[in-house]
């Protein structure tokens, strides 16, 4: 049993290769299409001559064939080498490397915040099939659907910040007079955990609530919407009569029966829920200042200054392809008749 | 004596989006220690309805009506759902039609067979000793390697071995009575012979009496004591095996009898159904539900309430005009 | 019981005409909007400088004194016809790869649904932001971006529907009969795989005008003051903090409204199109 899956981990590993390589060549071909001039985004100073741009083009390799020129690509990834930001004028792997924990804490807390609200929900909605509650459930996730994360903070930072004024600015991780612990994980709770200071972990807790908020909303409806089919799925199946049939206790039932069973589509829908919420990090990151890659990023973009658009772009794509790797192997986990399927 | 099982005046309805469905009208038959009822009838007749309502499994929209359904003398209709738990799986077992969804697909086949085993346990049985009493159980009807079994996912095992499975859940209780919805129903022709013996072996030598419900006369009358013809919800004809297969009484029992290919010298005597069931949700069924299919059917068979026959003692025909 | 299923039918039934009866009202609106709004939308007046919703703005001015109300209604052509644009061409150009993919299979086949794999491997929003940025920050690109984004939706939709037509059978007897590939491909699998395409197409217009507005919000492609709904929630940020709520309000709720019934109705259309998928 153990080997079997160890082989589909290591066959799953192997059918995601080919994919990185196609988001690999599909980056370099993002450089290469950029507007203006390689060399001059790869320069830290834009007013050179004509020469200094030559020497750099050189230095870069950009005379060489488009095959070379991607080996060379190929090589500056695998050294981590991403290139200079012209906006910091550091290297783009340094200033991710400062900004990629804030991004990080964020959406993990973001995204166990849609978990813990959209699976209960999605559990009650199916046990209480067309109450009072299950039409609530309805109209929340058609809502929420249709409700862009950037408004929806908006109207948080109205009711919450402005009205009732019980929540922190909503600007950054700590406010302006707060002292950030040590880095240590560079989530900001975590360190301050670490050192007991209590006061700020609270201050970065709540901080993070609203643009958290704001986030997990988009994910909230498919995942509420899975969770409710896939529950109701199991509660009409044969399997479920059958544990009812034999006097099994019926919380045994629904955890060990129904439970199971109804994530294995929720856990199909996984991919399609990190997708978005990586896509809301960016909007939800500016929106709340959040000093992450999504907000440096876009400032990137919008100052063209492109070497870390395409580091994030690819960095994205490689998260995202490992995230969804993970979810295949956890469903195999669970589910044995993956297995058989190959 | 009291029988095992005993189903008075058994109606049932189901309230759905289109409209009531009378799914059972006045349903009555017994099962008594240790014998083998079979009850026979086209797919829609009824059958697992009533198996189903005898373990209250209809779901939430069924409307149950019955004078009596007593298990060993004792009416279950008074138990609550809670002392009803102690019912099911433990004096009454059920075995399903596709074995093979009706086990956890998540779940080991070991672990599922151990659930139901501490699910009744009267005192606090530990998970080895109920594995070792699954292994016993898997060992005792003859399942080969039972051990390695006990670790597979149903997914991995094929649907003979699966209802094997299955039986030896229903018999680990040591249940009194056992209802077998088609249990053989979904294997090939082969694989159901072996299964059948295997279950009826079991059961005799246990002394558990079965309810076996099934659309195939000729597994029915080889295996049963005696049968329950089922047309629409309605119970048409009750009798020993031998008198309702060799010679039914009731025209439809003699209809389904005929559409069977077994024991017919040729295909000319194999005679197909006629017409089909009612719809269970019109208001305006007549009394017989068989009437509008039946070649005997005259006007009272429409309006009054069906006398019952008794061509002997422990044969019961519900019919105007049975055949003699 | 039985009542309140049959209710829940009418009532979703009821939705989705109420969705589509809104969705034609937006796109009259679209298509006459700039001739009806009260106001220039691009007029300022420092006088009225964020004035809150009065009987003569309806909802408000902006911190440009400009007229809110006109400002949305104007926005709703543009977010409109990005939208519309964008599906047309990813629904078209999807549909006729992907069916032309699955119905010749072999390495065509391959080499496509690699393809798109690689493209499935970027998050949506990203890939759209990464897009704009290639092709230079317009509207036009918007429109190409989301195009290619919502790409493989319609090719993987219309791949499996042929491959699954041509493995049942009924193409090669259209083949016999004497029809070419070509005619095989338009006349036969493409009105076969139209019902899951309409619902498709339905709930990827809102996803588009929820991406143009994303796109806009972050600073790309409509740039101001042209009125766009993302572009008027992000200058009305700000405001947001100082109480200014109908900056960002109104044009929130158009979009919201707009992807809403988009969403309705395509669930509706899919209840129709497939309904043994009724959730």
């Amino acid at each position: 049993m153990k080997h079997r899956t160890l082989r589909l981990i290591a066959w799953r590993l192997l059918m995601a290769l080919p994919i990185l390589f196609g988001v690999i060549v599909v980056t370099f071909v993002l450089i290469r299409a950029l507007p203006g001039d390689p060399a001059i985004v790869y320069a830290s100073g834009p007013n050179m001559s004509q020469e200094d741009i030559d020497a750099i083009r050189r230095a870069m390799g950009l005379d060489k064939s488009v095959f070379e020129q991607f080996l060379i690509y190929l090589n500056n990834i695998a050294h981590l080498n991403f290139g200079n930001s012209l906006v910091t004028g550091q290297p783009v792997l340094k200033d991710f490397g400062e900004r990629l924990p804030a991004t990080l804490e964020l959406a993990v807390f973001a995204f166990a915040l849609s978990l813990v609200v959209a699976l209960p929900v999605g559990v009650l909605s199916a046990l209480y099939r067309d109450s009072w509650i299950d039409q609530l459930v309805r109209v929340i996730t058609s809502v929420s659907a249709a409700m862009p994360g950037f408004f929806f903070g908006l109207i948080l930072i109205f009711i919450f910040y402005f009205l009732m004024g019980i929540a922190p600015e909503p600007i950054g991780r700590l406010s302006g007079w707060s002292i950030a612990p040590p880095t240590v994980t560079g989530f900001m709770t975590i360190d301050a955990a670490l050192i007991g200071d209590w006061e700020i972990f609270w201050e970065a807790l709540g901080k993070m609530l609203m643009p958290a908020a704001s986030m997990a909303i988009f994910a909230v409806a498919p995942l509420m919407r899975m969770m409710r089919g896939g529950m109701i799925d199991a509660l009409d199946s044969d399997y479920i009569k059958a544990a009812r049939a034999y006097g099994i206790p019926r919380r045994k039932i629904l955890l060990q029966y129904a439970l199971p069973n109804a994530m294995l589509p929720v856990l199909a829908t996984m991919g399609m829920v990190l997708s978005t919420m990586l896509g809301a990090n960016i909007m939800i990151e500016k929106l709340f200042a959040w000093p992450g890659i999504g907000s440096y990023s876009v400032n990137a973009l919008t100052g063209v200054d492109y070497a870390p658009v395409q580091a994030f772009v690819l960095i994205v794509a490689v998260l995202f392809v490992l995230m969804t790797l993970a979810i295949d192997i956890l469903s195999a986990a669970i589910d044995p008749r993956y297995k058989l399927k190959g | 004596m009291t029988a095992m099982l005993e189903i008075d005046n058994l109606t049932l309805e189901f309230e759905t989006p289109a409209g009531r469905v009378h799914a059972l009208d006045n349903v009555g038959l017994s099962v008594d220690r240790g014998e083998c009822v079979a009850l026979v009838g086209e797919s829609g007749s009824g059958k697992s309805i009533t198996g189903m309502a005898i373990m209250r499994l209809n779901g939430p929209n069924a409307r149950i009506r019955a004078s009596r359904i007593a298990l060993d003398g004792t009416d279950l209709q008074g138990l609550t759902d809670k002392a009803f738990q102690t019912i099911r799986g433990r004096r009454v077992a059920m075995i399903f039609q596709n074995a093979k969804s009706a086990l956890n697909p998540l779940r080991k086949v070991g672990d599922t067979l151990t659930d139901i085993l501490r699910a009744h346990a009267p005192e606090r049985l530990s998970r080895r000793d109920a594995r070792a009493r699954v292994l016993d159980m898997l060992e005792m009807i003859g399942i080969r390697e039972a051990e390695d079994r006990m670790y597979a996912y149903p997914a991995e095992l094929s649907g003979g071995m699966c209802q094997r499975i299955m039986i030896a859940a229903a018999l680990l209780c040591e249940p009194e009575l056992i209802i077998a919805d088609e249990p053989t129903s979904a294997l090939d022709v082969t694989t159901q012979v072996k299964v059948m013996d295997l279950l009826m072996s079991a059961c005799r030598e246990r002394g558990v009496a079965v309810l076996f419900i099934t659309h195939d006369l000729a597994l029915a009358s080889a295996y049963c004591d005696r049968a329950v013809v089922m047309h629409a919800g309605q119970m048409l004809e009750d009798g020993p095996a031998e008198e309702v297969f060799v010679h039914p009484r009731h025209p439809y029992s003699r209809m389904l009898l005929d559409s069977m290919p077994y024991g017919k010298e040729s295909a000319a005597d194999l005679k197909p159904m006629g017409g089909n069931l009612p719809d269970l949700r019109r208001d305006d069924l007549p009394a017989c539900r068989f009437a509008e299919r039946c070649s005997r059917v005259q006007d009272c068979c429409r309006t009054q309430s069906i006398p019952e026959a008794r061509p002997s003692e422990a044969h019961a025909v519900r019919c105007f005009f049975p055949h003699d | 019981m039985a009542r309140s299923v049959a209710l829940y039918h009418l009532r979703r039934n009821t939705a989705t005409s109420v969705a589509a009866a809104v969705i034609v009202l937006l796109f009259l609106l679209a298509i006459f909007g700039p001739l009806i709004v009260p106001y220039d939308p691009l007029a300022t007046s420092m006088q009225e400088v964020l004035q809150p919703p009065s009987a003569e703005h309806w909802f408000g001015t902006d911190q440009l004194g400009r007229d809110i109300f006109s400002r949305v209604v104007v926005a709703t052509r543009l977010d409109f016809a990005i939208a519309v644009a964008a599906v047309a061409i990813s629904a078209l150009a999807g549909i006729s790869v992907g069916a032309m993919s699955g119905y010749l299979g072999g390495w065509l086949d391959g080499v496509t649904s690699r393809i798109v794999d690689v493209m499935m491997a970027f998050p949506l929003f990203v890939a759209a932001m990464a897009l704009v940025a290639v092709f230079g920050n317009s509207v036009q690109s918007v429109v190409l971006a989301t195009s290619i984004i919502n790409f493989p939706f319609y090719f993987r939709l219309a791949r499996i529907e042929a491959a699954s037509r041509r493995e049942i059978g009924y193409v090669e007897a259209a083949l016999i009969n004497g029809n070419s590939s070509g005619s095989v491909i338009f006349r036969f699998l493409l009105p076969n795989s139209l019902p899951p395409v309409i619902v498709q197409v339905s709930l990827n217009l809102g996803w588009a005008i929820l991406n143009t507005s994303g796109l806009a919000f972050i600073g790309l492609g409509v740039a101001p003051p042209t009125p766009e709904w993302g572009i008027m929630i992000q200058e009305g940020a700000s405001m947001m903090m100082s109480g200014e709520w109908w900056t960002v309000f109104f044009p929130g709720l158009a979009l919201v409204l707009s992807v809403f019934c988009f969403s309705l109705l395509g669930d509706g259309l899919r209840d129709i199109a497939d309904p043994r998928r009724r959730s």
